[in-house]
C-alpha cells in the first residue's frame, strides 16, 4: 500500500534554527499519534549559509528517506533567499508557502499558490530570541505552521518546546509560537 | 580520453555568491585606515583586494561577513553593520 | 522471559547516530574510545553525555586518532571488557591496520560505521566504499536501514561478537546523513529486557590476567600462520547461524526479528532489486507503486554482508528473471562489489537463466529516491527478456 504523506520543506539560514524546527515538528506529529521523520540537509555548516530541512508525516511508517522534491508546505525563514531559490517550483500544485516577512515580498503578489505571511523575525526579537545578530525564528514559524496545517493543538507544541528547552526556554519560545499562531495571515 | 584530477585553482566565488550569507557587513572607514594591509592578509576568502597604494577594498559579492578583518584591524577602521 | 509487547515501550525521535548511542548504552558498554569525524561525532557526544550524567557506567578513553581508538578497544577487549567505538570514511582508513588486528586476535569489539565517501575529492556524504574496505578482514559486517535497526543491530552485535563459536568483531553500518542525521521514531527496549538478552560478557580463557600473563599476536612461522587464517573463516561461517538465532531471539523479545537478509515481496517477483542501508526504504515504496501497476517487483535487503548470506540469497533470487544490485560502492577495475559477489553466487550455483545488472548509484551522497528505483525496475523488466548476462550501469552519471 502506498503511503500518503504531509511533506514539509524548511528553507532558511544557518543559525535560524531550521533543523531544530523540523525536529520539533516531527516530535509534535509523533505526539499526535503520527509517524514522522525529520531530514536535515547538510552542506556548508556556517551561520548565514542557506539551510534546508524536510519533514515527512504520515499515519503509516515512513520508509523513504530521499529529500522532498515538492512540498505540501514550504516554510521560508528569510525572504532574502527568494533571489537564490525557485520556491514556487518546490511546492505542490495545491501546496502552501509560509513566509517570514514584515510585508508581502513583490514576487509573491501574483503567486498562483497559496501564501501565508508571518513576521517571525519581529516576534522572535520581541522575546529576545537572537544570537550574534540573527533572529532565531523557529519557534514563531512552528506556531504559524501549526495554525496553517491544523496538525496539532498549540498545547502539543508547548509540551514539545518544554521538553527541548526546559521550563524557562520552553515558556519563552512558546510565547513566540502562540503570537505567531494568532498573527499568521493568508495573503493569496 | 578524459582524465580529471580533483584540483581547484584559487578563484573568486568557488562556493557561489557567498556574500548572501552575510549577517554583518564590514565597512571600511577610510579616514582611519592606515593602509597596513592586515585585513587583506587575514581575510580567509580573499575577498579583500589592495590597490597599488595598499588601499583595501572589500568584494561584497563574496564577503561572508565573518568579521575577522574588523577584529584584526589595528586602528579599528572597519565597522560591522547589520545587513538589512 | 519478559515480552516487550506487554512491557512499556518508550518511543523516541532519534537520529541513527543517537540510536547507536542508546544501543551501546543499553548493551552496557564498559569502554568507549573514539575520535570525532563527520558524520559520526554525535554518536560519541551522546555517549559522553550518558557517561557524564552517570546513566552509563563506562570509561571514555580520549585518543589522538582512530588508530589509537581501535587500539584502545583491542586492549579493552583483550582484558575482558565490552568496548565500543564508531568512525567513518577517512577515520576508518586511518584505523585500518588495527581493524585487521582486532579480527586476527579474535576480539569481540563492536564498531559503528557511519558510511561515507572516501577522498579525494573530499566528500562527507553517503557511500559504502569505506565499510566495504574491511570486507576481507574477518569482521562481521551488518547494515542498517533505519534508526530502529541501528539500535537493534548494536545490541545484537555484542551477542554475536561474544558468542563462543564466533569471537570476532562486528561492524554495524548506517548511511551518512540520510540515516545518521535523519530523526525517526525508535522503540527503546527497557534495560531489564536487554539485560536478559545480553548478559555481561563472560571472559574467554585467553583474557589478559596479571596473574597468568599471556601475549596476543606474536610471530608465527610459515607452518602456523595459515591455520589461524583458516580458523577466522570458520568462525565467520559459523556466525551465519549465530546471527540468525540471535535475530530470532531478539524478535521474540521485541517483535522485531532479524535475519541475514530481508525479503520484501520476492515470492512471485520476476525482477528483484538487491540493496542495502537507507536505500531499501525507498525501494520498498517503489515496489508497492509498481505492484499496483501490475509489475511483479521485489526487494532483497542485505543485512549481513560478512559472512556472505549465500543460501539465503540463493533462495530469494533463484526464481527471478532479472536481478539488479544497487550499491554505493565499486571495485575499481572490476564492477560493483556486491553485484560481482551476487552474480558469481548465482552462476556458481548453476542459476544461469537470469539477467544480473550492477547499478552503481548514489556515490558521494548523490540523490537517489523512489522515482529512480521505479526507473531502474522498469528498465530491468525490459532487460529480463535477454534471458541471461551481466552488465554494469553507472546510474545517473553526468556526461
Amino acid at each position: 500500500m502506498e503511503t500518503r504523506f504531509l511533506e514539509v520543506k524548511w528553507v532558511g539560514r544557518g543559525g535560524q534554527g531550521i533543523v531544530t524546527a523540523s525536529r520539533l515538528l516531527a516530535e509534535v506529529a509523533l505526539r499526535r499519534g503520527k509517524y514522522a521523520i525529520s531530514i536535515p540537509m547538510f552542506g556548508a555548516e556556517r551561520r548565514g549559509a542557506p539551510v534546508v530541512a524536510y519533514n515527512r508525516i504520515s499515519d503509516e511508517p515512513v520508509r523513504r528517506k530521499g529529500p522532498v522534491r515538492k512540498a505540501d508546505i514550504l516554510v521560508v525563514a528569510d525572504y532574502r533567499l527568494l533571489s537564490m531559490v525557485n520556491f514556487f517550483y518546490e511546492v505542490k500544485e495545491k501546496g502552501l508557502i509560509l513566509f517570514n516577512a514584515d510585508r508581502v515580498p513583490p514576487p509573491l503578489l501574483n503567486a498562483s499558490k497559496k501564501v501565508a505571511l508571518v513576521n517571525a523575525t519581529a516576534i522572535a526579537l520581541k522575546y529576545g530570541l537572537e544570537l550574534s545578530g540573527l533572529a532565531i525564528v523557529n519557534a514563531p514559524l512552528l506556531g504559524a505552521l501549526i495554525k496553517v496545517s491544523s496538525l496539532a493543538p498549540l498545547s502539543t507544541l508547548k509540551e514539545v518546546m518544554k521538553m527541548y528547552w526546559g521550563e524557562e526556554g520552553g515558556r519563552r519560545n512558546f510565547l513566540c509560537a502562540k503570537e505567531a499562531y494568532e498573527e499568521v495571515k493568508y495573503i493569496t | 580520453m578524459r582524465v580529471i584530477t580533483p584540483i581547484a585553482k584559487p578563484k573568486e566565488g568557488s562556493a557561489g555568491l557567498t556574500g548572501k550569507w552575510r549577517i554583518f557587513k564590514p565597512v571600511i572607514n577610510y579616514s582611519k585606515c592606515n593602509n597596513c594591509g592586515l585585513c587583506w592578509l587575514y581575510c580567509p576568502e580573499a575577498a579583500i583586494t589592495l590597490d597599488g597604494k595598499n588601499v583595501p577594498k572589500i568584494v561584497y559579492e563574496y564577503c561572508k561577513g565573518c568579521g575577522i578583518c574588523a577584529n584584526e584591524c589595528p586602528v579599528r577602521a572597519i565597522d560591522l553593520i547589520k545587513e538589512e | 522471559m519478559i515480552s516487550l509487547r506487554r512491557s512499556k515501550v518508550m518511543k523516541l525521535l532519534l537520529t541513527s547516530n543517537y540510536a547507536a548511542a542508546y544501543g551501546a548504552k543499553l548493551a552496557r558498554v564498559e569502554i568507549v574510545a573514539a575520535y570525532p569525524i563527520t558524520p559520526q561525532t554525535q554518536v560519541v557526544e551522546k555517549l559522553a553525555e550518558f557517561i557524564e550524567g552517570e546513566e552509563l557506567k563506562a570509561t571514555m578513553i580520549r585518543v589522538e586518532s582512530e588508530h589509537s581508538a581501535m587500539a584502545a578497544c583491542i586492549g579493552a577487549a583483550a582484558a575482558g571488557a565490552r568496548p565500543f567505538t564508531a568512525t567513518s570514511s577517512q577515520g576508518l582508513l586511518y584505523m585500518y591496520e588495527m581493524i585487521w588486528w582486532a579480527a586476527g586476535a579474535r576480539l569481540p569489539i563492536v564498531m559503528g560505521v557511519v558510511t561515507r565517501a572516501i577522498a579525494p575529492p573530499w566528500s562527507i556524504w553517503s557511500d559504502h566504499a569505506d565499510i566495504l574496505s574491511i570486507r576481507d578482514s574477518g569482521w562481521i559486517i551488518i547494515f542498517s536501514e533505519s534508526a530502529q535497526e541501528v539500535l537493534d543491530n548494536i545490541i545484537q552485535a555484542y551477542r554475536i561478537a561474544e558468542h563462543k563459536e564466533v569471537l570476532l568483531p562486528v561492524a554495524v553500518g548506517w548511511d551518512a546523513f540520510t540515516s545518521s542525521h535523519t530523526a525517526e521514531p525508535v522503540s527503546l527496549p527497557e534495560q531489564e529486557l536487554v539485560d536478559s538478552f545480553l548478559p555481561p560478557r563472560t571472559p574467554e580463557p585467553f583474557v589478559l590476567d596479571v596473574n597468568e600473563p599471556i601475549s596476543h599476536g606474536n610471530l608465527t612461522y610459515p607452518d602456523e600462520y595459515m591455520e589461524f587464517r583458516f580458523l577466522i573463516n570458520e568462525g565467520l561461517e559459523r556466525a551465519r547461524k549465530v546471527i540468525r538465532e540471535v535475530g530470532k531471539e531478539y524478535g521474540k523479545l521485541t517483535g522485531r526479528e532479524y535475519g541475514l537478509i530481508e525479503e520484501y515481496k520476492c515470492g512471485d517477483a520476476d525482477v528483484i532489486l538487491v540493496t542495502l542501508g537507507s536505500m531499501a526504504g525507498d525501494v520498498k515504496d517503489a515496489v508497492d507503486i509498481l505492484r499496483k501497476e501490475g509489475y511483479h517487483a521485489g526487494l532483497v535487503k542485505l543485512r549481513c554482508l560478512r559472512p556472505f548470506p549465500r543460501e539465503a540469497l540463493l533462495n530469494a533470487l533463484r526464481e527471478a528473471r532479472a536481478v539488479g544490485i544497487v550499491e554505493r560502492s565499486f571495485s575499481m577495475g572490476r564492477g560493483g562489489i556486491i553485484a560481482t559477489e551476487i552474480n558469481s553466487l548465482l552462476r556458481e550455483s548453476g542459476v544461469n537463466d537470469v539477467v544480473t545488472v550492477s547499478y552503481i548509484a548514489g556515490l558521494g551522497g548523490r540523490e537517489i529516491g523512489v522515482n529512480d528505483f521505479i526507473n531502474i525496475f522498469k528498465s530491468l523488466f525490459k532487460k529480463m527478456e535477454r534471458g541471461s548476462g551481466f552488465e554494469v550501469v553507472w546510474y545517473g552519471l553526468r556526461g
